[in-house]
C-alpha cells in the first residue's frame, strides 16, 4: 500500500470519524473521550499578560503597512515619510543639526550665485558673497603671513610653549636632573659615586639636605662633643658639612652600634672616584663635595656608635654610666669630649648577652 | 475567520491591534487547551508568550489560515518543549497530594477540567506516549491534519498517523477494559 493510500484510507476509516467526534457504532465510550478533549477548548479565555494586553491594545508600532493595499493607504503611506523625515532629524545630535544647516545655507548661496534663472537682485548679493568667502579661504590656504604669528608666540605668558624647544628657566634642568640623580647617567655611577646626591636623601624619606644636617650624628652627639677640626671643616666648607655628618649618620644613625663596620661598609663602594659629570649638571652639587673616600670609613670610626639619646628625660644617656632599660644596646659610657673607639671589641660590652654579634 | 483571514493577516501585518485581537481570541482557547492538556504550569503566561511571539512574527509568515493554525501550534509546541527543558534543568518538586493541599477553592484550571470532563481524559491521555499523546492532542484540539501535525512536530506523516493509530488503540483499550467513566 502506497503512502496516499494508506493516507486515505486513515482518513476514511473509524479512528478519523472518532477524531471528528462523530458517531461511530461500537465506539461510543472512543467518542466520548475525544468529544471530552475537545470541550477543553470551551473553557475560558486565558487572560493575557501585561505585554501581550498593550500589544492588543495599541498594536505594534514598529510594524510597517504592505503596499498596494488600496486607494485609501496611499494617504498614509506619506504620512509615515513626513514622520520619518522628522524623526531622523529629531534624532540626530545638535553637531549634526549644526552642520546639516551650515551645509544647507551654503548650498542655497552657491546655488542662488551660479544659477543663471535667479534674478540679478538675488544673485549679485550672493555672488559677492561667494567671491568674498573664496578671497579669504584663498588668503588663508596660501600659508602663514610674515609676521603675523611670530609676536604672538613671542608674547605668549607661558614659559615653554614658545617656539623654544627646551625650557629656560634656570631652575628647571637642574632640578630636574637632581631628582633624577644618576638617570642622568645611564650606568648610574653617578648615584653611586656621588656623595652628596646621597646623602641629601635619608633612606626613604626625602628631607632636604640642609634640615638633615642639623640632625647627624654630631648634633645627638651634642654640640660640644663635636671634634674642633670638624668644626673648622663646617666653617670652612659648608657644602662639606653637609654631606660628612650625613654620612655618618647613613651609617651610624641608623644601624646598630654592632653591625655598623660590618653590615654596611658603603663607603668604599660609594665613592671609588669621581663619575664623568655631565657638562649640563651644576657644578655646585657634584664638586662642592670632595666625597673623600678614606674619609667616610674614618669618619665613621671616629664618630663611632651613634648613642641615642634619651628622649624622655632629655639627658645623654652617654653621660650615664650605667646604660638604661631604654638604651639596651647602647654603648659604654664615654667620657666628655673622649669619642668611643670603633673597633668591634670595644663597642660590643662582652658581659651583655643580648647585643647581636657582629 | 474565513474569507476574512486574509485582510485580518494584512492588518495584523500593519501592526493593528484589533487584527491581534481576533487572532487572539479565534486561537488563545484551543491554545490554551493545548498547553493546559500537555502539563504546562503556568498556562495563561505561556499561551500570552506564545501570541506575543506570533504577532511580532507575523510579518514573516506566509500562507492561508490552515497553516496559520499549525504555525500558531509550532510556536505553542516549542514553548512546551523549551518548559520542559527548563523543568529538567529546575530542582525536583514535591508531587502534589491533595490530602495535603489545605486550599478549599479549586483553581481555575482544575474547575474548568472538572466542569468540562476534561480531567479523566486528560488522565486518560497521560497513559499514553508523549508521541501519541501529542498528536492525538493536536488532532483533536487543534484540529489539525495529520500532514500539519507532521509539519508541527517535525515528524514524517507516516510516524504521525502510527502514532495516531496507536494512541487510539490503546485509549479504545483503556476505555473498554477498565470502564473509565466520562
Amino acid at each position: 500500500m502506497r503512502r496516499r493510500d494508506d493516507d486515505h484510507s486513515v482518513r476514511v476509516t473509524v479512528d478519523e470519524r472518532v477524531l471528528q467526534g462523530e458517531d461511530v457504532p461500537g465506539e461510543a465510550d472512543l467518542v466520548h473521550v475525544v468529544t471530552a478533549v475537545r470541550r477543553m477548548v470551551q473553557a475560558t479565555e486565558p487572560r493575557p499578560h501585561e505585554a501581550l494586553s498593550a500589544v492588543l491594545r495599541e498594536g505594534l508600532p514598529g510594524a510597517h503597512l504592505p503596499t498596494g493595499l488600496g486607494a485609501s493607504d496611499g494617504g498614509r503611506s506619506a504620512a509615515p515619510l513626513h514622520r520619518r523625515v522628522a524623526g531622523y532629524i529629531a534624532g540626530v545630535g545638535v553637531a549634526t543639526k549644526l552642520a546639516l544647516g551650515a551645509g544647507v545655507a551654503v548650498a542655497s548661496v552657491a546655488g542662488a550665485a551660479t544659477v543663471d534663472a535667479v534674478p540679478d537682485v538675488i544673485q549679485r548679493p550672493a555672488a559677492a558673497v561667494v567671491s568674498a568667502v573664496g578671497d579669504l579661504v584663498r588668503t588663508v590656504s596660501s600659508g602663514p603671513v610674515p609676521g603675523s604669528l611670530v609676536p604672538d608666540r613671542s608674547d605668549d605668558p607661558v614659559p615653554g610653549t614658545g617656539s623654544a624647544p627646551y625650557p629656560t628657566t634656570p631652575g628647571l634642568a637642574p632640578r630636574s636632573e637632581a631628582v633624577s640623580g644618576g638617570g642622568v647617567d645611564p650606568s648610574g655611577a653617578a648615584r653611586k659615586t656621588d656623595a652628596g646626591a646621597l646623602d641629601r636623601r635619608a633612606p626613604g624619606s626625602g628631607e632636604p639636605a640642609p634640615e638633615r644636617v642639623h640632625q647627624g650624628p654630631e648634633d645627638q652627639l651634642g654640640g660640644g662633643l663635636l671634634d674642633p677640626v670638624d668644626q673648622a671643616r663646617r666653617a670652612s666648607a659648608p657644602g662639606q658639612q653637609a654631606v660628612e655628618p650625613r654620612a655618618g649618620a647613613a651609617q651610624a644613625g641608623t644601624d646598630a652600634p654592632g653591625e655598623l663596620s660590618t653590615s654596611r661598609a658603603p663607603s668604599t663602594t660609594r665613592t671609588p672616584s669621581a663619575p664623568p659629570v655631565p657638562p649640563t649638571r651644576p657644578t655646585e652639587e657634584r664638586h662642592s663635595v670632595p666625597a673623600p673616600v678614606p674619609d667616610l670609613p674614618e669618619q665613621a670610626r671616629s664618630t663611632g656608635p651613634v648613642v641615642p639619646r634619651s628622649s624622655a628625660s632629655g639627658r645623654d644617656d652617654r653621660a650615664d654610666p650605667t646604660p638604661g632599660p631604654s638604651a639596651p644596646f647602647a654603648a659604654p659610657a664615654v667620657p666628655t669630649g673622649e669619642r668611643p673607639r670603633s673597633t668591634p671589641g670595644a663597642r660590643v660590652d662582652p658581659e651583655d648577652t643580648r647585643h647581636p654579634k657582629g | 475567520m474565513g474569507d476574512d483571514f486574509e485582510g485580518v493577516l494584512e492588518r495584523a501585518r500593519a501592526g493593528s491591534p484589533e487584527a491581534f485581537t481576533v487572532l487572539y481570541t479565534e486561537l488563545s482557547r484551543p491554545v490554551t487547551a493545548f498547553l493546559r492538556s500537555r502539563g504546562v504550569r503556568e498556562v495563561d503566561d505561556v499561551a500570552s508568550e506564545v501570541f506575543l511571539a506570533v504577532f511580532t512574527g507575523i510579518g514573516r509568515f506566509v500562507g492561508d489560515e490552515a497553516q496559520f493554525r499549525a504555525w500558531v501550534f509550532t510556536i505553542a509546541h516549542r514553548r512546551v518543549v523549551d518548559g520542559w527543558r527548563r523543568g529538567a534543568r529546575s530542582p525536583a518538586t514535591q508531587p502534589f497530594e491533595p490530602a495535603a493541599d489545605p486550599r478549599t477553592a479549586p483553581s481555575a484550571e482544575s474547575q474548568a477540567l472538572d466542569l468540562l470532563g476534561g480531567r479523566d481524559a486528560v488522565a486518560l491521555l497521560d497513559r499514553l506516549t508523549d508521541d501519541q499523546r501529542e498528536v492525538l492532542l493536536l488532532r483533536i484540539i487543534g484540529d489539525l491534519t495529520v500532514d500539519q501535525v507532521s509539519e508541527v512536530l517535525g515528524k514524517r506523516p507516516g510516524a504521525v498517523k502510527a502514532a495516531q493509530r496507536r494512541g487510539l488503540a490503546t485509549l479504545r483499550r483503556l476505555v473498554v477494559s477498565e470502564g473509565v467513566p466520562l
